[in-house]
C-alpha cells in the first residue's frame, strides 16, 4: 500500500509524574489504610464531590477542608461493556465500566464492575466497593465494585427481547404420588383418579391423572424459562385431547405466537405431548414478560 | 456581533490513512487553493493573521504549529494556534476581526488521526491521572456511558441508530472527497461488533486524515475579496463541568448554552434556521442533541427518526460527522458542508437555503460545545 | 495606529508562587490559587467573568486538551472558553486573544490563564519533540542554545561579553530577591561575577548553568476588561495600546547558527514602534518586561528590541541602567531566568508590566511613575509577541 513512501516509527516515551495534591493523596490513602471513601462538601450549594475536589467549580469556593465520609455502596447510573482492546485499559475485554454514584455523594465516577454476567449487566443496579489488598496510589485502591444483590440478574426475557417463534419446554414423568398429592391439594378424590377397580370399568380402562396435572407443567416453562423470571400469567386456556396415565412422561412446550404491542403482553402457543409424541393437550396463554 | 465574511473555503479529501502526504503537505494543498481562489498574499494588504488548528498529541510534536510556520505563510508574520475544537478558530477570528485588530484572517486546520496507534489512546490523556486514567477512560468510553443512559431513558433503539448511520453513509457516499466511504445496510450496522456497548463499530465516525481552511474577512473587505461571501453572523461556545461531575449525562447544558449564545449573537432563533449540521461522532449523538435542542423529546425521538424528521428538518444533509472528519476538525468540516448548501453546490442540495447552524463538541460526553450561524445574501 | 472597536485594559493579575516543588497540589488546584488572587485583587467573583482563555504546552505534562480537566480549578463551567497554544509565546498570545475578545465587544470581562507544572514532565525531552521526526529530532538539544554566547564573544571580545552576561544575570537575581513570587532567588551580588562566569558548570560552550532559566511550576492569571468596566474595577488599569506577533521558521540546522538572519524581535519592534510612533524606546518606555531565557539572550535581545546596532545594549547593562532604579528598568520581577513556568512565562511579562503601571508590584515596584511599559514573549523556532501597555487610555 505504502508505495514509494517510508514511515518513521516514533514513540512519545517521556517520563511523567503527576501530583494528586494533599487532598487527593488523603483520599487515596484513606482508601488504602481505612477502606473508607471520603468526599468534600460545598457548604454553599451542598454538593458532595467524590472523588473530593478542592474547589466547588459551581460556586468557586475553596472546600478542601469540608471532608466527609460517604457510603461504600451506590447505584450504577450507566455502564458500558468494553469490547475492543486498548493498551490503556485496566482489564482484557470484555469488561464492564460503570458510572457509579455512591450513597451520600452527589457526583458519580467511573469504575470497574465485576462478578456480573456480561450480557445481564444493566443500569440502576446497586453495587459495593471492594478494596484492593495491594496499594496503587490511585483510585484503584478500590479494586472494583460488585453487585449488592445478585438476584437482580435472574430475570427472564423482556418484551423487547422476545421474538415470535422462540420456544421452551419442561418434561416430567407423572407418577401415582403426583396424582394423590394433587387429589389432596384440590380435594378432588374422584374415583377415576384414585380407584383402580372403579376405573377399569370407565372409558380409559385405568386410573388417569387430573387434567390440570400435566397442564400445570407449563408453569415452570412460562415462569422460569420463557419469558422466565418476572413473568406474570394473565390467562391460560387449554383443551384436553388425550388422557395422561400414571408413568406417562409429559413435555409442556410454549412458543411465542404474538406480541401485543399496546399492552406489551405476549401470546404463547401451548402444546403438551406424551412420550409417544401424542398431543395430550394444546392451548394458548397470555403473559406479561418482565420489564428488565 | 458584526457579521464577518467567509471569502473562500477549501478542504482535502478525508481518508482513513493519507499515507502519501505529510500533514504539512495536506495543509499546503488547502492554503494554495485558498490563495488561488482569493488572489490574496501575505502582505499587509493581504492575509494579516493565520489561525491554525492542530494538536500536539495527535501530531506527536510539542508546539505542533512550529512545523507549520512556512506552510501557513507566517514567516515574519502572525500565526496563532487554536488547541481546541476547530470551530473555535472561527470564534477567535470573529473576535480579531470585530475588534479591528485584523481585517483578513486565514484559518487552517489539519490532523492525521492515522498517525497515532489509536485515537482512543490520545483522548485517554485528557483525563486526570488519579481517578479516571487508572480505570481506562477515553472519549469513546465516556460516549458509551452517555449512549447507554440515552438508550435507557429515551424511546430509541438499535434500529433508529442503524437508520442514522445508513442515511449518513448514503449521503456521504455522494461526496467524492470521502473516497473510503461505502453505503451500509441496517443489518450490517446491527451486526457490526461492539466497541464499547452500546456503541458499535459502524456507529463511530471513521478514523480520518484531512485538512480544511477558510479565508475570513470584515464585511467591507469580504465584499472586495469575493462577490458572494457567506456570512458568519453568530458564534458561541460553552464548557460544562469535568466529566462525569454532572450526574445527568444526557442533559447537555453546554450544548444548549453554546447554541443559544450563538443564536443570540446572530439575532435569530433555532426554528428560523434552514439547515443544521451537527458533529455527531457516534450515531447516538445526533438524536441526543436533537432531544436537548427541542427538535423532539425522549418519548417521540424514535418516531422523529423513523418518520424522516432528519430529512424534513434538513438536519445533517451532508451525512454529518459520521462520514468522517478528524476529531478536532469536526466543526470546520461541517462548516464546509453548510457553505456548500448556502451556495447551492452541495451533493445533497436542497432548494435555496439561506441560513445554517453548525455545531461541534469536544471532550468526554460532549463537555465542550461550540456553534456558528452562517447566512448568505438574498 | 489601527482603529479599534473599543479599548481594553488589564485590570487584575494573579500569580502563584513560582517553584520547582508543588507536590502539594494537582494542576487545577495550582491554577485556582492564581485565580483566587486575581479575583481578590479586583473584587470580582467568578460570575463576573464572561470567558476563560487557557493555554500551556500539552506534551510538557501530557494532558490532552487540559482545559477540560482543569475546569474544576478554573471555574470555566458554563462559560465561553478559548484555548490557544503557541509554544513559549503562549502566555502572551493568551493576553492578545483576551484583548481581541473584549475589544470586539463579544465579552466585557475575560480571564486569561497560563500555567505549567514542569515538575510533572520532562521539559527538554518535550521541547526536543518539537523538531521534525525525519530531519531534526536527533540533532536538537531542547532550548539549550549556546551560539549567542559565541557570537557575542566574537563581536565584543571574551571579557566584555562574559562580564555583560553575568552582570545581567546578577541584576536579574537582585530583582528576583525583591519579588516574593520569583522561583530562584539566589542572593547574588556583583562581587561574585568573576567566580560565576568562570566556574559555573558549562551547558553548551560559554552558556553556563548560572546563565540559564529555571524550570518552574506555576500559574498566572490576567483579567482584562472593556473600557467602561475597567475604570470601575481598577483605579489605574493598564491599557493595551498595541501588540504584534511575528513568527519565523527555519531548518533546525540553521536555526541557531550559521547565518544570523534578522531576529523576529527586531522585526516586531520595528513594526510596533513605527505603528505607535515610538522613536526613542529607551526614553519612552518606563519599564521593559522581557522574555529572557538566558542571560546571554537577555543582553543580546535588548539590542534587537531597542533597535540598537552597536554596543548600546552592552552599555545599558554595564552602566547598570537596567536595574530597577536605573534609567531603563528591565525585568524588575526577576524575569524568566528567575521563574519559568513555560505556558505562563510570557503572560507573566504582560502581567508584571501591568502591575508596574497599576502601581501594585509591591517591593519590586519601579520607583518612578510607570506610564508606558513594553512586554515581550518568546517561543517556537523564533517567535515573538511584543506589546505596549499604557497608563493613559489610548487615543487613536
Amino acid at each position: 500500500m505504502y508505495r514509494n513512501s517510508f514511515i518513521v516509527h516514533g514513540k512519545l516515551a517521556l517520563p511523567y509524574q503527576y501530583f494528586a495534591g494533599r487532598l487527593g493523596s488523603k483520599f487515596i490513602k484513606t482508601l488504602e489504610k481505612e477502606h473508607k471513601i471520603i468526599g468534600t462538601r460545598c457548604k454553599k450549594c451542598n454538593t458532595v464531590y467524590v472523588p473530593p475536589r478542592s474547589i466547588c467549580d459551581r460556586c468557586f469556593l475553596d472546600i478542601k477542608d469540608n471532608l466527609e465520609e460517604v457510603s461504600k455502596e451506590g447505584t450504577v447510573l450507566s455502564y458500558t461493556v468494553v469490547n475492543s482492546y486498548e493498551d490503556h485499559y485496566p482489564e482484557r475485554p470484555p469488561f464492564i465500566l460503570g458510572l457509579i454514584k455512591l450513597d451520600k455523594a452527589d457526583t458519580p465516577f467511573v469504575h470497574i464492575i465485576k462478578n456480573v454476567p456480561i450480557n445481564k449487566m444493566k443500569s440502576n443496579i446497586r453495587v459495593r466497593a471492594i478494596f484492593s489488598n495491594t496499594p496503587t496510589d490511585t483510585i484503584l485502591n478500590i479494586s472494583h465494585f460488585e453487585p449488592v444483590d445478585y438476584s437482580v440478574f435472574e430475570v427472564g426475557y423482556t418484551y423487547e427481547e422476545l421474538e415470535i417463534g422462540m420456544s421452551a419446554s419442561f418434561t416430567k414423568t407423572i407418577t401415582e404420588t403426583d396424582v394423590y398429592l394433587f387429589a389432596g391439594i384440590s380435594g378432588d378424590f374422584n374415583p377415576m383418579h384414585v380407584n383402580e377397580e372403579y376405573s377399569k370399568k370407565g372409558i380409559f380402562g385405568k386410573r388417569v391423572a387430573h387434567g390440570v396435572v400435566p397442564q400445570s407443567l407449563i408453569a415452570p416453562v412460562l415462569g422460569t424459562k420463557l419469558p422466565g423470571l418476572g413473568t406474570v400469567a394473565i390467562e391460560i386456556n387449554t383443551r384436553f385431547r388425550r388422557p395422561t396415565y400414571f408413568g406417562d412422561t409429559i413435555t409442556a412446550i410454549a412458543t411465542v405466537k404474538e406480541k401485543i404491542e399496546e399492552k406489551k403482553w405476549v401470546k404463547m402457543a401451548l402444546k403438551f405431548i406424551n412420550q409417544k409424541g401424542e398431543i395430550i393437550a394444546d392451548g394458548e396463554a397470555i403473559v406479561m414478560p418482565p420489564k428488565g | 456581533m458584526e457579521k464577518i465574511g467567509i471569502c473562500a473555503f477549501s478542504q482535502t479529501s478525508v481518508e482513513s490513512d493519507k499515507w502519501y502526504q505529510r500533514f504539512q503537505e495536506m495543509a499546503f494543498e488547502v492554503v494554495k487553493d485558498l490563495l488561488e481562489q482569493t488572489s490574496l498574499d501575505f502582505s499587509d494588504s493581504g492575509i494579516e493573521m493565520t489561525i491554525s488548528v492542530s494538536d500536539d498529541v495527535f501530531d506527536a510534536r510539542t508546539i505542533s504549529d512550529n512545523a507549520m510556520t512556512d506552510v501557513l505563510g507566517a514567516h515574519y508574520r502572525c500565526e496563532e494556534k487554536v488547541a481546541q475544537e476547530g470551530l473555535q478558530a472561527i470564534y477567535y477570528a470573529c473576535s480579531v476581526i470585530n475588534s479591528g485588530i485584523a481585517d483578513v484572517v486565514m484559518v487552517v486546520g489539519h490532523c492525521k488521526e492515522s498517525q497515532a496507534k489509536s485515537r482512543n489512546m490520545v483522548t485517554h490523556m485528557a483525563f486526570d491521572p488519579f481517578y479516571a486514567r487508572p480505570v481506562g477512560l477515553d472519549f469513546q468510553i465516556a460516549a458509551a456511558l452517555q449512549a447507554q443512559t440515552f438508550l435507557d431513558r429515551a424511546n430509541i433503539g438499535e434500529d433508529e441508530l442503524a437508520q442514522i448511520v445508513v442515511r449518513a453513509r448514503e449521503r456521504g457516499s455522494k461526496n467524492v472527497l470521502y473516497p473510503n466511504l461505502t453505503p451500509v445496510s441496517v443489518e450490517e450496522v446491527i451486526a457490526s461488533k461492539y466497541l464499547a456497548k452500546p456503541i458499535r463499530e459502524l456507529h463511530a465516525y471513521p478514523v480520518s486524515d484531512g485538512a480544511v481552511g477558510f479565508i475570513l474577512a470584515s464585511e467591507k473587505k469580504a465584499k472586495e475579496i469575493c462577490k458572494d461571501p457567506v456570512w458568519v453572523t453568530g458564534v458561541g461556545c460553552s464548557m460544562d463541568t469535568y466529566f462525569p461531575g454532572n450526574g445527568d449525562l444526557i442533559n447537555l447544558g453546554s450544548l444548549k448554552k453554546a447554541v443559544s449564545r450563538t443564536l443570540d449573537r446572530a439575532n435569530t432563533s433555532l426554528d428560523s434556521i434552514d439547515i443544521y449540521e451537527f458533529s455527531d461522532q457516534y450515531a447516538y449523538q445526533l438524536p441526543l442533541y436533537l432531544t436537548n435542542l427541542g427538535f423532539c423529546n425522549l418519548e417521540d425521538v424514535s418516531s422523529f427518526i423513523k418518520n424522516g424528521g432528519l430529512d424534513e428538518k434538513n438536519i445533517n444533509l451532508s451525512g454529518g460527522m459520521l462520514i468522517g472528519a478528524p476529531l478536532i476538525l469536526g466543526g470546520l468540516f461541517r462548516v464546509v458542508e453548510a457553505i456548500k448548501q448556502l451556495k447551492g453546490i452541495s451533493e445533497n442540495q436542497i432548494q435555496d437555503p439561506k441560513t445554517a447552524i453548525v455545531q461541534s463538541s469536544m471532550g468526554p460526553a460532549a463537555q465542550f460545545n461550540s456553534a456558528v450561524v452562517l447566512s448568505r445574501d438574498n | 495606529m489601527r482603529d479599534r472597536k473599543r479599548e481594553v485594559a488589564i485590570v487584575g493579575v494573579g500569580q502563584t508562587k513560582y517553584s520547582s516543588h508543588r507536590e502539594d497540589v494537582n494542576q487545577p488546584e495550582m491554577i485556582s490559587e492564581a485565580i483566587f488572587e486575581a479575583l481578590e485583587q479586583t473584587s470580582l467573583t467568578m460570575d463576573d467573568i464572561d470567558c476563560i482563555v487557557h493555554g500551556n504546552m500539552e506534551l510538557f505534562e501530557m494532558i490532552y486538551q487540559p482545559d477540560l480537566w482543569h475546569t474544576i480549578g478554573t471555574g470555566a463551567s458554563g462559560k465561553e472558553c478559548l484555548r490557544l497554544t503557541t509554544g513559549g509565546t503562549t502566555g502572551a498570545t493568551l493576553v492578545c486573544a483576551a484583548d481581541a475578545l473584549v475589544a470586539s465587544g463579544m465579552h466585557d470581562i475575560v480571564m486569561a490563564i497560563g500555567f505549567e507544572k514542569l515538575q510533572e514532565g520532562h521539559t527538554t525531552g518535550g521541547i526536543t519533540n518539537m523538531a521534525d521526526p525525519l530531519w531534526g529530532r536527533k540533532l536538537q538539544s531542547g532550548a539549550l542554545v549556546g551560539i549567542t554566547a559565541t557570537q557575542m564573544i566574537e563581536e565584543f571580545g571574551e571579557e566584555r561579553a562574559k562580564k555583560a552576561s553575568i552582570d545581567y544575570r546578577i541584576i536579574m537575581d537582585m530583582h528576583a530577591m525583591k519579588n516574593p513570587k520569583a522561583h530562584r532567588r539566589l542572593g547574588l551580588n556583583f562581587d561574585m561575577a568573576e567566580d560565576l562566569m568562570n566556574n559555573s558548570p558549562q551547558l553548551v560552550g560559554e552558556l553556563r548553568m548560572i546563565h540559564m532559566c529555571s524550570q518552574s511550576d506555576g500559574a498566572c492569571v490576567v483579567i482584562l476588561a472593556s473600557e467602561d468596566k475597567a475604570k470601575e474595577i481598577c483605579d489605574r488599569p493598564a491599557w493595551i495600546l498595541d501588540h504584534v506577533t511575528v513568527h519565523r521558521e527555519e531548518h533546525m540546522g540553521t536555526l541557531f547558527g550559521f547565518k544570523k538572519e534578522k531576529l523576529t524581535h527586531r522585526h516586531a519592534a520595528e513594526v510596533l514602534f513605527k505603528r505607535n510612533n515610538i522613536n526613542d524606546p529607551v526614553n519612552e518606555f518606563d519599564v521593559f518586561e522581557m522574555y529572557d531565557p538566558s542571560s546571554w539572550w537577555g543582553v543580546d535581545w535588548l539590542r534587537e528590541f531597542l533597535l540598537f546596532d552597536g554596543d548600546e545594549h552592552l552599555k545599558l547593562v554595564e552602566n547598570r541602567e537596567i536595574l530597577i532604579d536605573g534609567k531603563f528598568p528591565v525585568n524588575p520581577s526577576g524575569g524568566v531566568i528567575a521563574s519559568n513556568p513555560i505556558g505562563a512565562t510570557a503572560m507573566v511579562r504582560f502581567a508584571e508590566a501591568a502591575l508596574q503601571i497599576m502601581g501594585k508590584a509591591g517591593e519590586h515596584q519601579v520607583k518612578k511613575e510607570v506610564n508606558k511599559a513594553l512586554a515581550s514573549g518568546f517561543g517556537g523556532t523564533f517567535w515573538t509577541v511584543l506589546g505596549i501597555l499604557t497608563a493613559d487610555k489610548p487615543e487613536r
